[in-house]
């Protein structure tokens, strides 16, 4: 039906007179008559004073570390595989309280990788281009396939060339922190045993080192 | 170690970590902000100083940005010549993202949000929070100097930051700890007088200094033992040092590798506590292995005399002579000191093949000139 014009009042409520009512809309109930007014609101034009403006939040620091920060960028950006993987992969129903646990989670590791570079930065540990690109010609000689089909794959899981190398170069750094904590006894404890053995030792001794370096460090995460 | 199912990242943890890279993590809950419109009431009460950066009276669209502003309380000027977004462009969020991190770089903030109103136009608006100014600073448990402990000292922030003073903080509570105050507590409190000033307290609590009571070398025969006694820092009745326990740790296996004993491991040192937590027992467990002799030497690479004259002359262990460290570190600074004296400067590497049956090491002295 044709929208009413409608005079509005000081306080922006619309006041429509009986006398001005088609016979159709003086036959509704006050509820329907409310709901068609505020549906013809909402198809008014622009020129309605007090439209209120949508407001996007782009970017706020969502972690500190130290004297480091986390952004919603940041944060963002490194979620965009993850995404498509739940889309890919959890009913729709049950999507949102999955994202939530992806960003919870994913934001706590992008912390421990601020805490372990600062950890590099002090022992003077670091990663050079070399390396990486030798971890992914690894990547793609074991898969058969020529590095760049490596990088095509990352880009259709949300990873471009730069973000995929920065990923590998994390990873790396992780290694050679683990393996240069690594107390000489776990090596000794494990002498002889099976390999599954030995990495599950690393790993644990690894975690008790994260967990030491977090009481040394300032986190602060900022819902 | 990212959950993905596909290969490029799984494939790169089965060659590089079979270790497994990072484990669980189990968090609190987070999201990132919606898009929201906010409410009449929300914008009533907000009413921050505003700042423009800049502005574009018309724009091509409405989706450019026409206004920039910095909204928030005591906002510096200087800080609007800090962004990249400019009016004009779309909201662009990896420039908006340098500008938080440069926002916060500048030291004097506290918190930045950026968002994008949208419209008829669009405003791009930083809401920066600033950091108190420190009206009083006191160090409860330090001497006037503000030492909290022998060389240990607890600086004045400039600002009243949670973030510096929580590093801070932990900053000097391991340096205690380290020292041998391995109870120490430091905490602070952060009182805001106003928006723009706030009182700070530091209060230092050390608790008793741990001595080392004895030291225990075990592995090594008890004469060995003795020899590696002289060479530690660490000593009996003197305060715990980590750091000089850490470096004794490194002296221990520089002296084996001086001694043909490259195969040597000292395993991290442990403390048992006596004397109902007083004093501590420091226990080095020391396995020395087989002594290596020197095997095969050759050199290669930018010589400037034939390989027989670096043999003879410069090289100082003969074949089957006991493997040191130390012998070979003064022949190889002999012979970067023989091609410095003629105008080249070298790196010399000396590269070692272990034989663990023979336990003889080869010894391939690499010279390159830099270029």
């Amino acid at each position: 039906m044709a929208a009413q014009r409608i005079r509005l009042s000081c306080h922006g409520r619309a006041r429509l007179g009986r006398g001005a009512l088609p016979a159709s809309i003086a036959r509704m109930s006050f509820v329907r008559r409310a709901a068609l007014f505020l549906f013809v609101i909402g198809l008014s034009s622009p020129a309605l004073a007090d439209t209120p403006k949508k407001v996007e939040v782009i970017d706020r620091i969502v972690a500190v570390v130290d004297r480091d920060i986390v952004t919603l960028v940041e944060l963002r950006k490194r979620a965009a595989p993850r995404l498509l993987d739940l889309k890919a992969s959890v009913p729709e129903a049950q999507r949102v309280a999955a994202e939530a646990v992806m960003y919870r989670d994913l934001l706590q590791h992008m912390i421990e990788e601020r805490i372990l570079l600062r950890y590099a930065q002090r022992e003077r540990i670091s990663i050079s281009t070399d390396e990486i690109n030798t971890a992914i010609e690894n990547v793609a000689k074991a898969n058969n396939v020529k590095p760049e089909a490596i990088y095509e794959q990352a880009s259709a899981q949300g990873m471009d060339r730069a973000a995929y190398r920065d990923e590998i170069a994390r990873q790396i750094l992780r290694l050679k922190i683990s393996r240069a904590i690594t107390p000489s006894r776990v090596f000794e404890e494990n002498r002889g045993k099976p390999e599954a053995e030995l990495m599950k030792a690393i790993d644990a001794a690894f975690q008790t080192f994260i967990e030491e370096q977090k009481r040394e460090t300032h986190v602060e995460v900022r819902l | 170690m990212i959950a993905l199912k596909s290969w490029p990242l799984a494939s790169l943890c089965t060659l590089l970590c079979a270790a497994g890279c990072g484990g669980e993590v189990k968090r609190a809950p987070l999201h990132p902000a919606p898009i929201v419109a906010p409410s009449k009431q929300d914008e009533a009460k907000r009413e921050p100083t505003a700042m423009v950066c800049a502005e574009m009276a018309e724009t091509s669209s409405k989706d450019s940005i026409a206004v920039i502003e910095i909204r928030g309380e005591r906002i510096p000027k200087e800080l609007c010549s800090l962004l990249q977004s400019t009016p004009g462009k779309p909201v662009d969020a990896a420039l908006v993202d340098a500008d938080v991190r440069a926002i916060w770089a500048d030291g004097r903030v506290d918190d930045v949000v950026v968002s994008a109103q949208r419209g008829d136009r669009t405003s791009l608006i930083y809401d920066v929070r600033m950091l108190p100014s420190v009206a009083s600073f006191e160090i409860q448990g330090a001497d006037a100097a503000g030492n909290v402990a022998e060389g240990i000292r607890f600086e004045r922030p400039t600002f009243a930051s949670q973030a510096s003073l929580s590093t801070e903080a932990k900053r000097v509570e391991k340096e205690l700890h380290d020292a041998g105050w391995t109870t120490a507590k430091v905490s602070y409190e952060i009182t805001k007088k106003d928006e723009a000033q706030a009182a700070i307290v530091v209060r230092v609590a050390l608790g008793p200094r741990l001595m080392v009571r004895r030291i225990r070398i075990e592995g090594p025969s008890e004469a060995r033992a003795e020899e590696l006694r002289a060479l530690l820092l660490t000593r009996p009745n003197q305060p715990l040092d980590k750091l000089a326990l850490a470096r004794d740790v490194l002296v221990i296996q520089a002296d084996g590798y001086d001694r043909g004993l490259v195969m040597m491991s000292v395993a991290e040192p442990e403390l048992v506590t006596i004397e109902e937590g007083k004093a501590i027992e420091v226990v080095l467990r020391v396995s020395e292995g087989e002594v290596y002799r020197l095997g095969n030497v050759r050199f290669a690479g930018d010589l400037i005399e034939p390989a027989k004259t670096y043999e003879k002359k410069l090289w100082t262990s003969a074949k089957g002579a006991i493997f040191s460290r130390k012998v070979i570190a003064a022949d190889v600074e002999k012979i970067r000191a023989l091609h410095e004296s003629r105008g080249k400067i070298v790196e010399v590497t000396p590269e070692t093949t272990v034989d663990p049956k023979r336990h003889t090491i080869d010894v391939t002295v690499r010279i390159q000139a830099r270029r």
